[in-house]
């Protein structure tokens, strides 16, 4: 029992995949997990005191009369005019003694003369004692030498130590919350000596003396060591520890012990996740962390979104972004937190984990929880960064000379009858322009929190203010954010417990205008299209403004730096999210709480184009446009947790919630303004003004129940169950059953495995659960009605007036989208836990997909949104953590990996086909870049199959009207003519898996993570390259023209073909990639002698420091929104993203 | 004791909440805001009206990408296939002219689909109007006008496709239904309509539903399911209102006047505001070309053929051959602009100047559709705000006219067809058979009616549609082989986008 008592606690932190949780997430099942563990402890540490503390008091009577005291040595000896040193030498010689002494205590002059018989060495060390001023302890086989205390008296007899002096110890010993903790073991360092905390935390124990170190271990919780020193009362509180089966996970309404865990749940902790520089958003800090988690940025943009795919994407119509649930408060949209306010991220991966969220389950459930303060003295922590972010920029552009030359050369060839597109004149500028250069910058980035936490017996509090700014690396972005957090708690008698948890941000962002899928008037497109040839900025330092023979008067060149720095963009948003709570012991075992959570967001952005920037080139521009979100929750629960028998125990949750979600949106234009000095603040001064406003609510209600039953620890059963009423779904199906059903096999408690040394711990889990997605847009259901121009009988009197929706039908059997996921999970820890790990296998169907069905004319509607797809997604996943070496070197490691096949089962008749918005040319015929069919794929793309450029003198058949140079494309169908009918899957976005990879090297002060982040076998759509490398890039160099007869890439009509279109597999990339996502030196300094300071690091950090890929663009991470309300399904189009960068940033963490 | 009363709010709370929630129903309806919804959005008279020409918008509206049928579609697709129909846009409409359509042919299912737009619209208005509290009389007036919309896309939907889907609800994936049951639906609705709508003077104008369009469409609808004798007394209680007269001859141009709309030969004529492109009549732009309308395409023409057999006292002549037709403009002798295809006298008597290069041309473009201007008016920019014209007395006096001569009433049908003629100017009708009778009643109603939307169906009635069809081809496209007419072009497909969306067609049922 002993030894495997001392195998539980030994296991050191070895981070990265699970941690531990404070367990003052909520205090009502805090204090039922005391209860339970005073029950499952009591019992267990007065076991221990009885067996273990008696033993090893027996043990330590034995031991002290093995060791003689110095009064009972006897020796024979003598020295004449020697040093201390060679007296004590001799002496050890003599006896099993040891001196330990500091030779400055031991006075040179001192020479010594004896001869003894048969003494007692304490007569012996009596005289060196007169003779030397010296003082002699004895501690078993030690003998201290100090030098006297000058306090005090000298006693002659009593300059020597008593031999074995014991000290009385007490204390108690309790948790981090400051709740008494029993049974907890205390052994005195060396020895086997020790004892056990009784129920109330407290102990006794006798130790030697001030240099006797205690040891205090207790299962679940780091262990601790205490010097004595001049202490006779030594509390501890205790710190989970982080890789124990004791870890808690947040489960929703609850949290439970890793090790009861049946359902694919990922705990996160703060050293689990990037954090530091750069991180501005919860998104980022889960980026290849988590197994089957996929995190893409696809934008650079400062404070921009990231989308996050949670085994694979289950809805073609709806959002697939997972439930973010924020100190238990689902929030409504978009997570606006500041990073170093979390303190752990739990995601719910499988249905049976999510079902607890029922109707909103269905993409799984991110569960943050924000810090806390301790029971204990206040602390007061600086967090702090700056750094640099500079983009990566991997293309080459060609300069001035060749630009002309081969664009004049196409021109020549082509459409221009032998003309050269610019003049002598033009060809004479001597501009050259790098305009990536020119519009990018380095960009500064910068964060500082202060925070302060702490508590008393009865109150909690964590406070925390941050500012955050960062400059993005196109000129005239940036990203600010003011945050303060406020989270409060506080006990009332024996039995409640009130807290609020508040949140509130401003961010304030500056933009130019690039958006994706928008080629035109984007400020990328016009960096990376614009001639070298023109200036930048003319030699007094205005724009540029070139002008070249071709040029059209009335619609002359604008200067993309001066549309990036001349128009003005203001995004301010403020954000506040409020809960109340309070719990309430009704017996023992039964714990009621209520929660009331309020969220609201504004946002408003102003953008004013003067005349010379506005889109049209001829009139100012402003918009302010405001949007207002609030949602409003208010749920209860009743947690019950029986006393039973030792072997079976029994938690269940009972609740229910409502949550209502409102959002306005007011709009309003101006243009053609008299003066641009105005900006947007004054839009009534506008010839043209416009307005707009519209606002829908939903409410969804619920009742919610789980079971959690566990028999002698080895067998473990949870059960949910979630009814959803949702006011968006169509009348005949207001409401949804959400049920779930788990199973857990702890193998590695029973009793052929228990005493194994290999395994320690071997879990097997089954589930199976239903979830849902409601993710879509208030009235859908119903029968609308829109205005239209009406019937003007009379020829005279027009008007408008109300009529009903031509497109839509109403469909008040509309629902949500179901999934049913099974999932089998294997959890493992060999070596004592120096190796551990997790398997999971899954396979998802979803049905009831929301498409929009094509109704048949006749219906007179032209869809209705209906439940008529259905989908497969299945996969695996695999976690492996381990302690590759410990000592003062350590290494630790941890991976994942995760694969996910997506197929579409099942549509509405006709395949769904995503289009690329805005054509390079509107000669260009076909757009479709996505087709959805049954059997494909969601990330498929659909398009032409490149075959090369036909050569001179040769005939395509299937292409008559081809010329030499011109872009070939296959036949697929055979018949003989290129078309639309000859497009075929030519790749998937879809990555074949998705991995992470990160090292923890430690030594002493010093810590080193490197973190590696991949995708493997995705491809992209890259638009970027089909405009770059038609005229800008290196690549144009080897396109056929008259001047270059032996390029091997398509000459003319290239991008403006009769045939075929530019989605072709020429511009399918291969986007795998390996990046070395994060690297952090961090410096611990040692401030154990520093009273007032409890922590001080210093890092350094770099993110995004190497990337390898054949990706030929900025970056092969893309996820636009194409076409889909859902960002996944029109993933993997690079067009005109804002691009990534790398940060370099250096920071330091400050606790007082 | 404070703390006792806080420890009870939780529970409190708690149990109002699960009160709270026990009206769930409630609070599961959607509030609605900036969204209209149609359960609450007609309540007063004046929510009716707007209900009702909702209705009638459809029959121009557009839905998503279906042009709508009576703005210019309908007119193509009744004229194109027919044996003096031309047009001059090979991509579009040539699919049309010579029968080479398919199930996917835009404009056969454009108007399929514009027509279900209108009984959509008509259905929900009834359904509607049905639920609501207002005037009895105002409500049964407006039920009754949605009815006789409903029969008006039934009527074209099921003379042009024959079996189609019948729907009265907001059902959706209905089979196929027998023409003889849409016919006997049409037939109903019609009569429920003449029961209650008031005479052409309570609208000041002819642009809705009048007891004498419901009974003019009724008429017609007996003509085209060969119920001669029904035919013949709709047409004449139609007479017999009294309300309906021909324009005076030597007038006829200003029938299509965009100032006269509401002459009183007009039974229903779609109306149209000058001017405002989306609510205009589109014709012009097909028929009229260059700088006659403004970005017109002119490629809706007739025959050489067609308009050389008229007579040339014809006033109906008129209507033809004297629009500007840029490529074909020339130059006269007395320095205005004429236009003149060839074969024709007009052609033969220009002089033509030296250096001028005629265009060789075969069609004759007319002017229906030009707002009563004739060639040397300016062109009328975006919407002539001309009159799309559904039913008109001559067309009913020769509805009569071919009821009474298929029930043996030879010499009251020749009357009839005679007061047309005079009309037009040319001489009587005396003493034909009637056979002889129902071929010159055919040709009269090309001659009165051409380019306005009735021939394809007076060929089907005729029995002769094939035939004559084939022999117009042959006749524009000398050397052309058009044996691949049969009678499976009678009547348009429907349309393949139905079919693989509605289950009830694609599987059967």
């Amino acid at each position: 029992m002993l030894g495997h008592v001392n195998t539980s606690i030994s296991k050191k932190s070895s981070n990265v995949i699970f941690h531990i949780k404070n367990l003052n997430k909520d205090m009502k099942f805090k204090r039922l997990l005391l209860l339970k563990k005073v029950l499952m402890y009591s019992l267990y540490g007065i076991i221990t005191q009885l067996l273990v503390g008696g033993m090893l008091l027996a043990a330590g009577n034995t031991h002290g009369q093995k060791v003689k005291s110095v009064k009972d040595v006897n020796v024979d000896i003598s020295f004449t005019d020697e040093k201390l040193e060679t007296v004590f030498s001799k002496i050890e010689d003599l006896t099993e003694y040891k001196f330990v002494f500091f030779e400055k205590d031991l006075s040179r002059k001192t020479r010594l003369s004896g001869s003894y018989k048969n003494t007692t060495l304490y007569e012996i060390l009596l005289d060196i004692s007169k003779e030397s001023n010296l003082r002699f302890k004895q501690v078993n086989k030690n003998i201290n030498v100090q030098k006297p205390n000058k306090k005090l008296k000298p006693l002659e007899n009593e300059a020597l130590v008593l031999v074995l002096k014991a000290i009385d110890i007490r204390g108690t010993v309790t948790d981090i919350n400051g709740e008494p903790l029993p049974g907890v073991n205390i052994i005195i360092k060396g020895s086997t000596n020790g004892t056990v905390t009784d129920v109330d935390g407290n102990y006794k124990l006798t130790v030697a003396d001030e240099s006797s170190v205690l040891v205090f271990s207790y299962i679940g919780y780091e262990t601790q060591e205490a010097a004595v020193g001049a202490r006779q009362v030594i509390n501890i509180s205790m710190t989970p520890d982080l890789t124990s089966l004791e870890e808690i996970v947040v489960i929703g309404y609850g949290e439970i012990k890793k090790r009861d865990l049946t359902g694919a749940v990922v705990a996160l902790s703060e050293e689990d996740m990037t954090t530091g520089a750069a991180v501005t958003s919860a998104a980022q800090m889960l980026q290849g962390r988590a197994a089957g988690v996929e995190v893409s940025s696809g934008d650079g943009k400062p404070g921009g979104e990231l989308s996050i795919v949670i085994r694979g994407n289950s809805s073609i119509s709806n959002s697939t972004e997972p439930l973010y649930v924020v100190d238990g408060f689902p929030i409504a949209a978009g997570v606006s937190i500041n990073p170093a306010d979390i303190e752990s991220i739990d995601i719910l991966k499988d249905a049976s984990a999510a079902a607890i969220y029922g109707s909103r389950g269905s993409s799984g459930v991110v569960l943050i929880t924000t810090k806390r303060g301790k029971r204990g003295k206040v602390s007061v922590t600086y967090d702090g960064f700056a750094g640099v972010q500079q983009i990566n920029n991997t293309m080459e552009f060609l300069g001035w000379d060749e630009y002309a030359a081969n664009r004049n050369a196409f021109y020549a060839d082509g459409p221009n009858n032998g003309l050269p597109w610019y003049d002598a004149a033009d060809l004479a500028l001597e501009n050259d322009t790098d305009w990536i250069e020119e519009g990018t910058r380095s960009a500064g980035i910068q964060s500082h929190t202060i925070s302060a936490s702490g508590g008393d017996e009865t109150t909690r509090f964590s406070l925390s203010a941050n500012s955050f700014s960062q400059e993005g690396v196109l000129l005239n972005t940036d990203f600010n954010r003011a945050s303060v957090r406020l989270n409060v708690d506080r006990k009332f008698g024996k039995k409640a417990n009130v807290g609020v948890n508040m949140y509130t941000a401003r961010t304030k962002a500056s933009e130019v205008w690039n958006r994706a899928g928008f080629r035109g008037n984007s400020v990328m497109y016009s960096l990376l299209m614009t001639a070298p040839g023109r200036a930048a900025y003319n030699p007094d330092g205005s724009y540029g403004n070139t002008v070249f023979s071709r040029d059209n008067a009335n619609r002359p060149w604008i200067n993309p730096l001066g549309r990036m720095e001349v128009p003005e963009r203001d995004i301010t948003g403020f954000r506040t999210y409020l809960t109340l709570w309070a719990d309430y012991e009704i017996m023992e075992g039964l714990v009621a709480k209520v929660n009331v959570g309020y969220d609201n967001t504004t946002n408003t952005s102003s953008i004013f184009y003067p005349v010379a920037y506005s889109a049209s080139g001829l009139r100012s521009n402003a918009d302010i446009f405001e949007a207002k979100s609030t949602s409003s929750l208010i749920e209860g629960t009743l947690n019950y947790t029986p006393s039973l028998s030792e072997d079976n125990s029994l938690n269940i949750l009972l609740g229910a919630s409502n949550q209502y979600f409102d959002n306005y949106n007011f709009f309003a234009r101006g243009r053609d303004f008299p003066t641009d000095q105005t900006s947007f603040y004054n839009l009534g001064s506008a010839a043209e003004q416009f307005i707009g406003s519209s606002r829908a609510a939903s409410r969804i209600i619920s009742f919610f129940g789980r079971a959690n039953y566990s028999f002698r620890d080895k067998y473990l059963l949870t059960a949910t169950l979630r009814a959803d009423g949702a006011s968006q779904l169509g009348r005949n199906n207001k409401w949804g059953a959400f049920p779930s059903a788990s199973a857990a096999w702890r193998i590695s408690e029973e009793d052929f495995l228990s005493s194994s040394n290999l395994v320690d711990n071997l879990k097997l889990r089954l589930a199976y659960g239903v979830t849902g997605n409601t993710n879509f847009s208030p009235y859908t259901s119903l029968a609308r009605v829109g205005s239209t121009a009406l019937y003007s009988y009379d020829g005279q009197s027009s008007g408008t007036g109300l009529t009903v929706d031509g497109v839509y039908a109403k469909n008040p059997d509309l629902k949500w989208e179901t999934s049913r996921m099974l999932n089998i999970g294997l959890d493992f820890g060999f070596w004592g836990s120096r190796m551990f790990g997790s398997a999971e296998v899954y396979n998802t169907n979803t049905v009831d997909l929301i498409i929009d069905r094509p109704l048949p004319p006749s219906a007179g509607k032209v869809y209705k949104r209906a439940n008529v797809g259905e989908m497969n997604n299945k996969g695996i996943e695999l976690t492996l953590g381990g302690d590759i070496l410990d000592g003062d070197f350590k290494w630790t490691a941890s991976a994942n990996l995760a694969k996910n096949v997506n197929t579409i089962t099942k549509l509405a008749g006709a395949p769904i086909s995503l289009n690329i918005e805005r054509r390079p040319s509107w000669q260009t015929r076909e757009h479709v870049f996505r087709q959805m069919i049954e059997g494909g794929e969601m990330g498929d793309f659909f398009g032409f199959v490149y075959a090369g450029i036909i050569q001179p003198g040769e005939t395509y058949t299937p292409q008559p009207n081809s010329v030499a140079g011109q872009a070939k494309y296959e036949d697929i169908n055979g018949d003989g003519v290129i078309d639309g009918d000859d497009r075929t899957v030519i790749g998937n976005a879809t990555p074949d898996f998705i991995w992470g990879l990160n090292n923890r090297f430690s030594y002493k002060g010093f810590s080193l993570d490197v973190f590696f982040q991949g995708v493997q076998g995705n491809d992209v759509l890259n638009i970027r390259a089909l405009m770059i490398d038609e005229f800008t890039s290196t690549k144009a160099n080897d396109r056929y023209s008259s001047i270059n007869p032996s390029g091997t890439r398509p000459g003319l009509s290239y991008f403006y073909g009769e045939y075929g279109s530019y989605v072709n597999t020429e511009f399918i990339e291969d986007a795998s990639y390996v990046r070395l996502k994060n690297v952090v030196l961090t410096y611990k300094f040692n401030s154990s002698n520093i009273s007032w300071l409890q922590n001080a690091e210093i890092y350094v950090q770099a993110q995004n420091l190497l990337t390898f890929t054949q990706y030929s663009g900025f970056d092969p991470e893309v996820s636009f929104n194409y076409g889909g309300s859902s960002r996944a399904v029109g993933r993997g189009v690079d067009d005109n993203g804002f691009p990534n960068f790398r940060t370099y940033t250096v920071g330091v963490r400050l606790s007082f | 004791m404070m703390i006792m009363k806080m420890i009870k709010i939780p529970l409190l709370a708690l149990g109002l909440m699960l009160i709270s929630i026990m009206s769930c129903k409630e609070q599961l309806t959607e509030t609605i805001y900036s969204e209209v919804i149609a359960d609450t959005a007609y309540e007063t008279e004046a929510d009716a009206e707007v209900l009702i020409l909702g209705a009638y918008a459809g029959l121009k509206g557009w839905s998503q990408g279906f042009a709508a049928y009576y703005k210019h579609n309908y007119i193509q697709l009744s004229e194109l296939p027919t044996d003096y129909g031309q047009d001059t846009w090979s991509p579009g409409t040539d699919p049309l002219e010579t029968g080479t359509w398919d199930g996917n042919q835009q404009f056969i299912l454009d108007v399929w689909a514009s027509a279900y737009l209108v009984v959509d619209r008509a259905n929900f208005a009834i359904s509607t109007l049905e639920g609501m509290d207002i005037d009895a009389n105002a409500k049964a007036g407006f039920i009754a006008e949605a009815k006789f919309l409903r029969a008006l896309a039934y009527y074209d939907l099921t003379f042009n496709f024959k079996d189609v889907v019948l729907k009265l609800g907001e059902s959706e994936d209905l089979p196929l239904s027998p023409q003889a049951e849409v016919i006997t639906q049409i037939l109903k609705d019609l009569t429920d309509a003449i029961a209650v709508l008031p005479s052409s003077d309570v609208y000041d104008g002819v642009g809705r539903a009048t007891k004498g369009a419901a009974l003019g469409l009724r008429a017609k609808t007996n003509l085209n399911a060969k119920n001669w004798a029904a035919a013949a007394v709709d047409a004449k209680a139609v007479i017999d209102l009294g309300e309906y007269d021909l324009m005076p001859a030597g007038q006829l141009l200003s029938l299509y006047d965009a100032n006269n709309r509401s002459d009183n030969e007009f039974i229903f004529a779609v109306q149209s505001e000058t001017g405002t492109a989306g609510a205009t009549n589109t014709l012009s732009w097909f028929a009229l070309a260059g700088t006659y309308q403004s970005g017109g395409w002119g490629n809706l023409t007739v025959s050489v053929d067609f308009y050389n057999s008229f007579d040339l006292n014809d006033e109906r002549r008129t209507l033809m051959a004297n629009g500007y037709q840029d490529s074909r403009m020339r130059t006269g002798d007395d320095g205005d602009m004429y236009f003149a295809a060839p074969n024709t006298p007009e052609y033969d008597a220009l002089a033509i100047a030296p250096g001028i290069d005629l265009v060789d041309n075969t069609s004759v473009p007319f002017i229906k559709y030009a707002g009563g201007h004739d060639r040397f008016a300016p062109h009328l920019g975006a919407g002539t705000g001309v009159n799309y014209i559904v039913l008109r007395y001559a067309d009913i006096l020769l509805t009569r006219a071919e009821g009474l001569n298929e029930t043996g009433d030879q010499a009251g049908a020749m009357a009839l067809v005679n007061e047309v003629r005079a009309r037009a100017g040319v001489a009587d009708l005396v003493g034909l058979s009637q056979t002889a009778l129902r071929d010159a009643i055919l040709e009269e109603r090309a001659k009165e009616l051409f380019m306005e939307g009735s021939r394809r169906l007076d060929l089907i009635r005729s029995g002769r549609y094939i035939e004559l069809w084939r022999a117009g081809l042959e006749a524009k496209y000398p050397g052309s082989n058009f044996n691949y007419l049969d009678d499976s072009k009678i009547y348009f497909p429907v349309p393949q986008i139905e079919i693989d969306a509605n289950e009830q067609i694609s599987t059967g049922g």
